[in-house]
């Protein structure tokens, strides 16, 4: 029995595919072909992956055979279905034990390497982009996390500098299709950044960074810096986090698409934890 | 029964006529959009959908619309309603684009895109009926660009 779909239902069946397949089926046809290599059918592909989810996981495995040394794999799971976890491949031409992921947005991930480089990498395709180079002082002391600008359509990588103790803090940000790194400049009123060196630690909604830092009295306040027009602001945080004493951590994080505030402390020799 | 419960006549292509209670039949949107824009005289025709298809379409508008099945059951029945003959699975997702069904047509495109997934062009060629139109040339080089998908 031959049938034939309309476009609309080849488009509905294909967006839940992998990439790969995707790619491989490109040679089945020209009308194939085109379909695929559609803007308007990749754009639809990425919206169905969104609402899908799946996270990036490394997995460390001891080294066989030479002893010392400890392989990095990465695996990709999906957190809707129980599908098993599938295993990726590294990046071309780099061993995977030399990088550690930094952040990660719409399914790419950044990744950096101990000589300094740094890499952003699409799991799905194993495509992957050196970035430029730039000054750093080291890992530790720089926070990055990768956000999509909708207005310039660039992803764009934002780098921002903490516990360190000279004037300046400055924020650095990459734009993609720029190719180099250009300095934000101090926030307007120069506040000492607080930032809890970890992964995904600058939450990125609504198109701005956010971070926590703390004004010349001390007290804790957001920073956000817009991805489009990279102008910084402040949100202020209730008084009872901003005045908190005795603090063990403050951070900002992204919960259910709403940027939250939470802090756990001692007061009064009890352990509080609030959330905003 | 109820008094209120309406009955709709449905009319496949082959001729075959299906009596279903309105309560269920409009989970076909199409067939809702009728109702409420009052076009339903007593037969309302299918002519996109042959009488084998309809079964399975009311099979499975029963059983989501059964009071107390649990999940489980329910997740079991799905199951086994997309284990068809490739020939029925492409029929349903025809039928379930006229009727308008998002949910057995979201089923159904998952199945077949689960079913194709490891496909070589070959087999997709086979699968949908698509005519090769490259030229042995073109065809190499579009599988250069993307070798690692064919490893």
């Amino acid at each position: 029995m031959e049938i034939h779909f309309p476009e609309e239902i080849i488009v509905d069946i294909l967006i839940r595919l992998h990439v790969s397949s995707l790619l491989r089926f490109k040679c089945a046809s020209k009308f194939w072909k085109t379909l695929i290599s559609d803007q308007y059918f990749k754009a639809k592909h990425y919206n169905y992956a969104k609402n899908n989810k799946k996270i990036l996981i490394t997995g460390l495995i001891p080294g066989t055979g030479t002893g010392t040394e400890t392989d990095i794999s990465y695996y990709c799971s999906s957190l809707s279905s129980s599908q098993p976890l599938q295993n990726l491949c590294c990046p071309s031409n780099h061993k995977p034990c030399d990088y550690m992921i930094l952040c990660c947005c719409d399914g790419l991930a950044l990744l950096w390497c101990p000589r300094g480089d740094h890499l952003l990498w699409n799991p799905s395709t194993n495509e992957s982009v050196q970035l430029p180079n730039h000054e750093t002082r080291s890992l530790f002391g720089s926070t990055y996390e990768l956000g999509y600008d909708s207005i310039s359509d660039d992803y764009k990588i934002l780098m921002v500098e903490h516990m360190s103790n000279g004037p300046e803090r400055p924020t650095k940000i990459l734009a993609l299709k720029s190719g180099s790194w250009r300095k934000n400049g101090n926030h307007p009123r120069g506040f000492r950044n607080k930032i809890i060196p970890c992964k995904n630690s600058l939450p990125f909604v609504r198109g701005a960074f956010h971070w926590l830092s703390r004004d010349s009295l001390l007290k804790y306040i957001m920073i956000s810096f817009n991805i489009s027009n990279e102008v910084y602001g402040e949100i202020s945080l209730p008084e009872e986090i901003c005045n908190i004493s005795n603090v063990n951590y403050v951070r900002c994080v992204v919960f259910e698409g709403m940027l939250c505030a939470y802090c756990n402390g001692r007061e009064g020799g009890l352990n509080t934890f609030k959330l905003w | 029964m109820s008094s209120s419960t309406k009955f709709l006549t449905l009319k496949t292509c082959d001729d075959k006529k299906f009596v279903l209670d309105e309560a269920i039949a409009v989970r076909s949107q199409t067939i809702k959009n009728m109702v409420e824009d009052d076009c339903v005289s007593n037969v309302i025709p299918l002519p996109n959908v042959n009488s084998k298809t309809m079964t399975k379409v009311i099979e499975y508008w029963k059983k989501h619309s059964e009071e107390g099945v649990s999940k489980d059951v329910l997740m079991d029945f799905d199951k086994a309603f997309v284990k068809v003959h490739h020939s029925i699975l492409h029929a349903l997702i025809l039928a379930a684009n006229f009727l308008n069904d998002k949910e057995i047509l979201d089923m159904m495109c998952q199945e077949v895109a689960d079913r194709i997934k490891g496909k070589t062009p070959e087999e997709i060629r086979k699968e949908f009926d698509i005519k090769n139109d490259f030229t042995p040339e073109e065809e190499e080089e579009i599988r250069k660009e993307n070798a690692w998908a064919f490893e």
